[in-house]
């Protein structure tokens, strides 16, 4: 394959776009100087086609806020964001998840977990907050259309991400997903099961022991 | 008169020189068939199951059938060889090796692990071969269409093979899904998601959930079939991948 790379050999798959194809071309072609540069990038017809004026360097599909310098705003998710069924508990069972048969780091035993409170979503979030200040890590909330999610962001523990969605399953039930995103596994299981889990958990007992 | 020599050089070629001449047909077979066995025993998984021509025609066939190209297919073959020689080496996935495959440990019973396997068997003849384990998961590619998703979800489901998702159903999937993450789930708890979910998912309120009902609901959440696709399948390459086109 390396003769391949050198000579600048290559093929495209049959649902590549002739647009693509011809902007692969001008990424891959072996002459420095004839190759594409940075600018000629932002004004290639693939990336442009479609009205995208600008390309940012790490696209996100939807808007990401750094909350975590500034007081948190608990708005609870609005009324329009829907709750979750029981559908959507099912599909986060590990039996359905088949990434592993590819991945032989991901355990999703190990790495999510799954749980279902009584507790308002703006207690859990205050939790997560104290949790996230107290371990230094950068809470980065994600607007999606469903749900209410986050990422806990540790740099310093080895590039540790550990994303938390929030959602109403009824009137009264919220569930939290904690899934390990990034980082190494025994970093994110010290972290998770010895300090944000009994936390969170506290909460239900809490709640229970007042209702 | 001719002399006695031309007779003898007239035949043009010696006793040794025929027999050369008879061999060498022979011995191009023969060094054929070394190289082709070397090629087929280089690949040992074939030589006890299939000839070297039907496994190329069959790769094809696969790649034909499904949004894979050959390489792809290629690298699946890869990964299911790993899989199934994992706990029985005999060339089929078995559930446990599913199991082992999914949660790292051959132990344990899991519904949908069960279901899963289920639906990849497509012979039910309790074991995945290769082009069923390719079929399924074509399922799984990002750009297979909605329909065939929504389809195998359903019966996915649908555990008892009725064509319906009885409320039954959906109480044991999810009282399994909550003893799987340790959930608490009380009865009050359980029976309010069920209430929940049926009012929005069930139609024509008769305490279950049609093909139709199905389709239109997950329609509206389409979050419900996340675990249905599978991104990394559009990137298929195998380690040291010698020719993989682009």
């Amino acid at each position: 394959m390396y003769k391949k790379i050198y000579k600048g050999e290559f093929r495209c798959p049959r649902w590549m776009s002739s647009d693509l194809k011809r902007f692969l071309t001008r990424l891959l072609d072996t002459n420095p100087k004839t190759r594409i540069t940075i600018d000629d990038i932002m004004q290639d017809p693939w990336l442009t086609k479609g009205g995208l004026q600008h390309v940012r360097a790490f696209p996100r599909d939807h808007e990401e806020e750094d909350i975590s310098s500034s007081p948190m705003e608990l708005e609870p998710p609005s009324d329009t964001t829907p709750a979750l069924n029981a559908f959507d508990l099912i599909s986060f069972s590990s039996g359905l998840d088949l990434s592993g048969l590819f991945d032989d780091s991901y355990n999703p035993v190990e790495d999510g977990e799954l749980f279902i409170s009584a507790d308002s979503p703006e207690k859990i979030m205050r939790k997560i907050q104290d949790f996230a200040n107290k371990e230094e890590m950068r809470l980065v909330r994600k607007k999606k259309e469903w749900g209410w999610g986050m990422e806990l962001q540790a740099g310093g523990k080895g590039n540790l991400v550990m994303g938390i969605q929030l959602n109403r399953l009824t009137d009264e039930l919220v569930v939290t997903e904690v899934r390990r995103r990034g980082g190494d596994s025994a970093s994110y299981d010290d972290l998770w099961n010895s300090k944000l889990r009994p936390q969170l958990l506290l909460i239900d007992n809490d709640s229970a022991a007042s209702a | 008169m001719y002399p006695r020599t031309n007779s003898s050089s007239s035949s043009s070629s010696t006793i040794g020189e025929k027999i050369c001449t008879a061999c060498i047909p022979f011995l191009a077979w023969f060094e054929a068939s070394i190289f082709c066995a070397i090629y087929c025993f280089d690949d040992n998984f074939f030589t006890t199951k299939e000839k070297c021509g039907y496994r190329i025609r069959n790769l094809a066939r696969l790649a034909h059938e499904t949004l894979f190209t050959v390489n792809e297919v290629e690298v699946l073959y890869e990964l299911f060889k790993k899989l199934s020689s994992s706990i029985i080496d005999d060339g089929l996935i078995h559930k446990e090796e599913l199991r082992l495959a999914i949660f790292r440990t051959p132990y344990g019973e899991n519904l949908f692990l069960d279901r899963v396997f289920d639906l990849f068997d497509e012979k039910r003849n309790g074991v995945i071969g290769f082009e069923e384990f390719v079929h399924a998961l074509n399922v799984f590619h990002p750009y297979t269409p909605m329909e065939e998703k929504i389809d195998f979800a359903f019966r996915l489901y649908d555990l008892r093979h009725t064509g319906f998702i009885e409320r039954e159903e959906v109480k044991q999937m999810v009282i399994a899904v909550s003893v799987e993450s340790d959930m608490n789930l009380s009865d009050e708890h359980l029976e309010a998601i069920l209430d929940n979910t049926f009012a929005a998912a069930d139609a024509n309120q008769d305490g279950r959930i049609d093909k139709d009902e199905w389709k239109a609901f997950v329609l509206q959440h389409p979050s419900l079939l996340k675990h249905m696709t599978l991104p990394l399948l559009e990137y298929l390459e195998g380690e040291g991948a010698a020719d993989s086109s682009f």
